[in-house]
């Protein structure tokens, strides 16, 4: 053995070692594992766009089919398993929402880093980025509650793959904090690529006006709770009537921060990839439609539509006339369904609508400011707040209209009456605001969440005790991927169930 | 009674003949007069063919004292089982092997063969594929009314299908989505051996393996939400491995006693893949596949990959008196997949292996009914760093060529100190052969993989979807045994002959990255592949039954529906544990019968046919209680916060099913894949030696065989041996819409001139 041995290892080893040198053995190794078919560097501009298209992709979706549905803009007729509209959903609703605004996070903090090295420094990007996380930060806690803040994102920077959650009063003030450094960064000013930024063209100021406006949505939304509700206030003064020429808002619907889709690649509407036979199938709920037939609406007037003889919402009468279906009915009632929305084989659909885009808009703006003047936090008139609101509303999506909003209103029977309660003035501003936030990702169902306003009639067949749901629930794989953070989560929030409300919501 | 009118349930009223409005196929609508409500029994098996495949082969050999050289060629034919699909494949084979002078070997094998499909069937589930529309089928619908799978006046445009907008018409996916492929590969090799010296020889070879292959698909009009209006996708695939290695050997007898073997040699390994794929995902005309045909701009979508490994290798054999042998290995190799772009240290591995064997039977004396006995130990170790390009560094991916420029980061992120996978195995073996007529190998090993290189799920706020990881450190534990006896041997006539093959491992996770890794997440009810310290490889979890601390499945005492975890539960593991294979062979005369039988234990998996079909009501363990509602086995939390047996009676039967087999239970639809089956059987008959000759022939066997004849299992769906593909990966533990497995039944005949 041992001869055996020695002659190995004299003959093997020194022949392994002499006729490759480490050197030569690895040659070119560095260069054939270079990735030929992607990059390693990014600029911001090359960031920007594909992130803000794929987070309003995940937003217009879910809310076709998830705001829509519980808010009762639709009605999916089905009696299967797990309907919206029903308060019944299913916790693998979760994931798409989750997965795809935690993805985008990826890019935007990533333009926010890129921006900030000096080959492409610009406080503009900077600022955007800081905007458009503070945006869907939001969307994410609004939604799920308590979330992965302050260590989101964090899997390649520093190594963070079990981020621990925050507390959602946390992350409001680290979103707040974010507004305030936009708002900061893009009073310099600096220029962009116009065509990396789908939503505003470069227009940096606008960005600005969004990023502002944003702030007072967010504010607004914790106006009520108690342990922040005097400093929000005094932030919603500041920003309005105090400080306004440091803090510039959206203050017409050309500043609204909408990514309109165009119809060029790669700016077709996400709507689009619904079929269309899909697209027609839910009915109009009754609630959407009856108000818009009794206000004599512009936005369905069959003239004043982008086509001849379709309205403005695209909405397909029943029959000579529009109608709706009442939403929640037990399962096995049977219900007719009447007016739908047309899809893209008609002449017009909002599958194609360039203002389905929308982020936030004007009248949102002034619809807040309403509120904020009802509830005193600031001097102006809640009447004059309210009336351009709703005419901010209308002209988003017909801009000829030239009615006098006052005679609109009086025939609709909506006019602000100082008269009423707190109550019907507080039903009168959301019950409007509801039709501007049509299309606007889950908004109408924060806001229904926060105020509850307007008052929707509640079917019998509705589920969890009949309480509109107050989130959904953290994506199941989350137990087992972040396992420790997630049961802490849960100790902290509550149960994880969609009737648990979140912070904002308890008083 | 719920109406099920918008969906593919299958909870209607019972089949009783009840005049009801129902679909008319004449109209393609409603009918404006009541038809009588009545199953189509068995239709839906009549949607698949009884599949065929021609094999003819034919081969030459011949030579001179120097030369010799085979060829042969043959030609496969297959219709599958579903319409419209099936393949043709060619094969052409040469070798040639030379000897040029008393020094000089030259030898060549050249293969070519070509497989073309003007159709490949969709597979998975989705809305293009088959089995998706098997699922979501109405028992009370005539498969006959889908043929006709155009809306009338909207022929080339709009698909007919009758209910539910979720699956595709089975005849319009069969015959206008097209998925065809053509595919020539070339392999080859050539080599020379020279022999110095009687002791010692150099050989040296180049092979190579390459594939040209081109693929395209085809969608109508109306083919799913993504494609309104039809999509015409082609793909180019080249691929090109080139090896060419050598090796020096000296041998040599020392003394008597000793041989000797040294040998030393080295490869060099490169890969090439390039896929070019250029998409119109939407059509201006129907029907018309040319890419000129696009309605908007092209999407090209270019893919190239490269990978080189680089080895030397050292072998040294000795053997003493036919008794004793000693292997000794050493392999350095060095792989680029491992390399960053900024370095290389990483990229090499160095490990040996030693292996020893002992002729017992040779060495001491064996009780004579023992004919030979040999023991066998080996030591290796074995590394790789797997064949997978481009994730050490961190890159950013195109946001698709409509965005100027548009760039993304990666869902996986990238694994700079990537290191290879190493595995240690130690074995011991025993063969041993008794009574002339027993042949016994048993073997038992205990290794240990660390560092296996796997892409893990990690939470999406982390910013990513997975990871690469070099993951901790698995122990494996096996035994194998192979028996093979003649039982029965009458002189020249009969024989029976046994062979018996038997392997098990245990597998456990002793290190990890992390207290708990994701590798894959399901579908249904949070079904994931959980790796955790202490448990398995394969180890699945899911939402499951909340039960009692007996064990019983816990009811909702107002509802009567069962009660499902918030959390994942520990459902089972997906690898099995063992398989044992059996193969009974007899002869008489020129007859010889072949039956094999096979299984394996101790293994799970989650059926998503089963969930899907359960869920829908369309399987026989969804009958109970349908019309008269239906009380639950199990118990219900009481007032007093006491597990009392459940007397809650479920009247919406949907909803109650559906929390056994429904989307949020996971273990509903988890069932063992143990299985026996009968994977073989076959007879031939040799024509006897003379009657060949007369024919003029050298040999004529004709004969019949069967495979997979029968399935005994618990399996709910078609086959408990399952593989789903993802990308390149094979997924175990998740079945996702399987096809139908096949039975095959064919006749063989081999005459050699």
């Amino acid at each position: 053995m041992k001869t055996i041995l020695a002659r190995y290892n004299k003959m093997v080893m020194p022949a392994l070692m002499i006729v490759c040198l480490l050197s030569s053995c690895t040659k070119d190794f560095s260069e054939i594992n270079t990735d030929p078919n992607n990059i390693t560097e990014a600029t911001p501009q090359q960031l920007l766009a594909p992130a803000l298209v794929s987070t309003m992709t995940y937003n217009m979706l879910r809310n076709r089919n998830f705001t829509n549905e519980l808010m009762q803009v639709t009605v999916n007729l089905n009696d299967g398993e797990g309907q919206v509209f029903r308060y019944d959903y299913r916790p693998n609703l979760s994931d798409y929402t989750w997965n795809g605004w935690y993805s985008e996070l990826t890019n935007f903090k990533d333009i926010d880093t890129l921006a900030k090295l000096p080959q492409n420094f610009n406080t503009s990007y900077q600022g955007i980025s800081l905007i458009a996380q503070a945006w869907i930060y939001s969307l994410l806690t609004d939604t799920y509650g308590d979330i992965p803040f302050s260590q989101s994102n964090k899997g390649k920077t520093e190594g963070i793959l079990e981020p621990a959650f925050d507390k959602q009063k946390d992350v409001y003030t680290g979103i707040f904090q974010m507004l305030e450094k936009a708002n900061t960064l893009l009073a310099n000013n600096t220029a962009i690529l116009a065509s990396s930024d789908p939503v505003y063209n470069g227009n940096i100021s606008r960005w600005r006006k969004f990023g502002n406006s944003l702030h007072l949505r967010l504010l607004m939304r914790l106006s009520g709770k108690a342990e922040v509700a005097t400093m929000v206030q005094q932030k919603i003064k500041d920003i309005v009537e105090t400080n306004a020429a440091n803090y510039p808002i959206i203050a017409s619907n050309d500043e609204s921060a909408i990514l309109r889709w165009t119809g060029v690649p790669p700016y077709t509407s996400p709507l689009l990839t619904v079929r269309e036979q899909d697209f027609r199938f839910p009915g109009i709920a009754s609630y959407f439609i009856d108000n818009l037939v009794n206000w004599n609406d512009p936005r369905i007037d069959q003239t004043l539509g982008n086509a001849p003889n379709i309205n403005r919402f695209g909405i397909a009468p029943f029959q000579g006339a529009f109608g709706g279906v009442p939403s929640g009915y037990v399962p096995g009632t049977t219900v007719t369904k009447k007016s739908y929305f047309y899809s893209l084989t008609s002449a017009f659909s909002l599958q194609s609508e360039p203002l389905a885009g929308t982020i936030l808009n004007f009248a949102e703006v002034k619809f807040i400011l309403a509120e904020a003047a009802l509830k005193g936090y600031i001097t102006s008139s809640a009447e004059t707040q309210y009336t351009q609101a709703v005419d901010a509303a209308i002209k988003q999506w017909i801009p000829t209209w030239n009615v006098p909003v006052a005679t609109y209103l009086q025939n609709a029977d909506m006019q602000w009456a100082t008269a009423t309660t707190f109550n019907q003035r507080m039903e009168r501003i959301h019950l409007q605001k509801y039709y501007a936030l049509f299309l606007v990702d889950m908004q109408q169902w924060f806001e229904y969440r926060r105020t509850g306003f307007p008052t929707l009639p509640q079917g019998a067949g509705l589920r969890n005790n009949g309480v509109m749901p107050a989130r959904m629930v953290y994506p199941v794989y989350v137990q087992s991927t972040n396992p420790t953070n997630y049961q802490a989560a849960v100790a902290i929030q509550g149960p994880d169930v969609i009737a648990t409300r979140v912070w904002w919501q308890k008083p | 009674m719920v109406s099920t009118s918008a969906t593919s349930s299958a909870y209607g009223p019972r089949f009783n003949g009840q005049m009801f409005y129902q679909y008319d196929p004449v109209t393609q609508k409603q009918g404006t007069e009541r038809t009588p409500w009545v199953p189509y029994p068995k239709k839906i098996r009549d949607y698949f063919n009884t599949g065929q495949t021609m094999t003819n082969s034919i081969s030459v050999d011949g030579g001179t004292d120097k030369t010799t050289a085979r060829f042969s060629f043959t030609d496969v034919r297959n219709n599958w089982i579903t319409p419209n699909t099936g393949y043709n494949r060619n094969t052409v084979a040469l070798s040639v092997n030379s000897k040029v002078n008393d020094k000089l070997q030259i030898a060549s094998k050249i293969n070519y063969t070509n497989k073309r499909s003007d159709n490949l069937p969709g597979a998975g589930y989705g809305n293009q594929s088959i089995m998706y529309w098997f699922m979501f089928w109405q028992p009370n619908a005539d498969l006959d009314w889908l043929k006709e799978y155009w809306v009338r006046g909207q022929e080339g445009r709009r698909i007919f299908y009758p209910f539910s907008t979720f699956p595709e018409n089975p005849y319009a996916v069969a015959n206008e989505f097209i998925n065809s492929n053509n595919r020539n590969g070339l392999t080859g090799n050539v080599q020379a051996t020279y022999q110095f010296t009687k002791s010692l020889n150099l050989l040296v070879r180049t092979s190579m393996d390459m594939a040209y292959e081109e693929r395209s698909q085809k969608r109508p009009y109306d083919a799913g939400s993504r494609f309104q209006r039809g999509s015409f996708r082609t793909q180019s695939l080249f691929s090109q491995e080139i090896t060419t290695d050598f090796l020096l050997k000296y041998s040599k007898k020392i003394k008597s006693d000793f041989d000797l073997s040294v040998s030393v040699g080295g490869s060099t390994l490169q890969n090439r893949y390039n896929r070019n794929e250029v998409r119109a995902d939407s059509l201006w005309s129907p029907g018309v596949y040319t890419m000129t045909n696009s309605m908007g701009p092209l999407l090209a979508i270019p893919f190239n990959s490269r990978y080189t490994i680089n080895s030397f290798y050292g072998l040294a054999s000795a053997g003493y008196k036919n008794l004793l042998f000693v292997d000794l290995t050493a392999r350095q190799d060095w792989n680029s997949v491992l390399a960053t772009p900024l370095r290389t240290e990483n990229a090499g591995f160095f490990y040996p292996s030693a292996s020893a064997s002992f002729i017992l039977s040779d060495a001491v004396r064996l009780p004579s009914k023992i004919n030979y006995a040999k023991v066998r130990f080996s030591a290796s170790n074995v590394g790789s760093g797997g064949t997978n390009p481009y994730l050490t560094a961190y890159n950013y991916a195109s946001a698709g060529s409509f965005f100027s420029g548009g760039l993304q980061n990666p869902g996986l992120l990238a694994n700079p100190d990537l290191k290879p996978l190493r595995t240690i195995t130690y074995e011991a073996g025993l063969n041993v052969r008794m009574f002339k007529r027993i042949n016994l190998d048993v073997s038992v090993y205990t290794g240990n993989t660390k560092d296996q290189i796997l892409e893990r799920v990690v939470h999406r706020s982390s910013g990513y979807t997975r990871q690469l990881i070099n993951a901790g450190r698995v122990t494996n534990q096996g035994l194998e045994v192979a028996l093979n006896a003649t039982i029965v041997k009458l002189s020249n006539t009969f024989t029976w002959s046994t062979n018996v093959v038997y392997s098990n491992n245990r597998n456990r996770i002793t290190a990890l990255n992390d207290s708990s890794v994701v590798l894959q997440a399901g579908s249904v009810g949070g079904g994931q592949i959980v790796a955790k310290i202490g448990g398995s490889m394969g180890d699945l979890y899911g939402r499951g039954y909340e039960r009692d601390p007996e064990g019983n499945v816990v009811y909702d005492a107002r509802t009567g529906f069962a009660k499902i975890t918030q959390e994942v539960l520990a459902l089972g593991n997906t690898i099995p544990k063992g398989r044992l294979g059996v193969t009974n062979t007899f002869s008489y005369k020129g007859f010889r019968l072949n039956v094999l039988f096979d299984g394996q234990y101790g293994a799970v998996g989650h059926s998503l046919t089963h969930y899907k079909l359960a869920e829908q009501g369309k399987t026989t363990n969804t009958l109970p209680g349908r019309y008269n509602g239906i009380i639950g086995n199990g118990v219900v939390l009481d007032a007093n916060g006491k597990y009392v047996p459940n007397t809650t009676i479920a009247t919406d039967i949907d909803e109650y099913y559906r929390s056994h087999y429904g989307i949020d239970n996971a273990e509903g639809s988890t069932f063992s894949t143990d299985f026996i089956k009968l994977r073989e059987a076959r007879l031939d008959y040799t024509i006897s030696a003379r009657l060949t000759k007369k024919l003029g022939l050298q040999k004529a066997t004709f004969g019949v065989y069967g495979r997979d004849l029968f399935i005994w299992s618990a399996w709910p769906a078609f086959d408990p041996e399952f593989g789903t593909l993802a990308g390149t990966d094979i997924v175990r533990g998740f079945e996702v819409g399987q096809f139908p497995s096949t039975r095959t039944l064919g006749v063989n005949l081999v005459v050699s001139f």
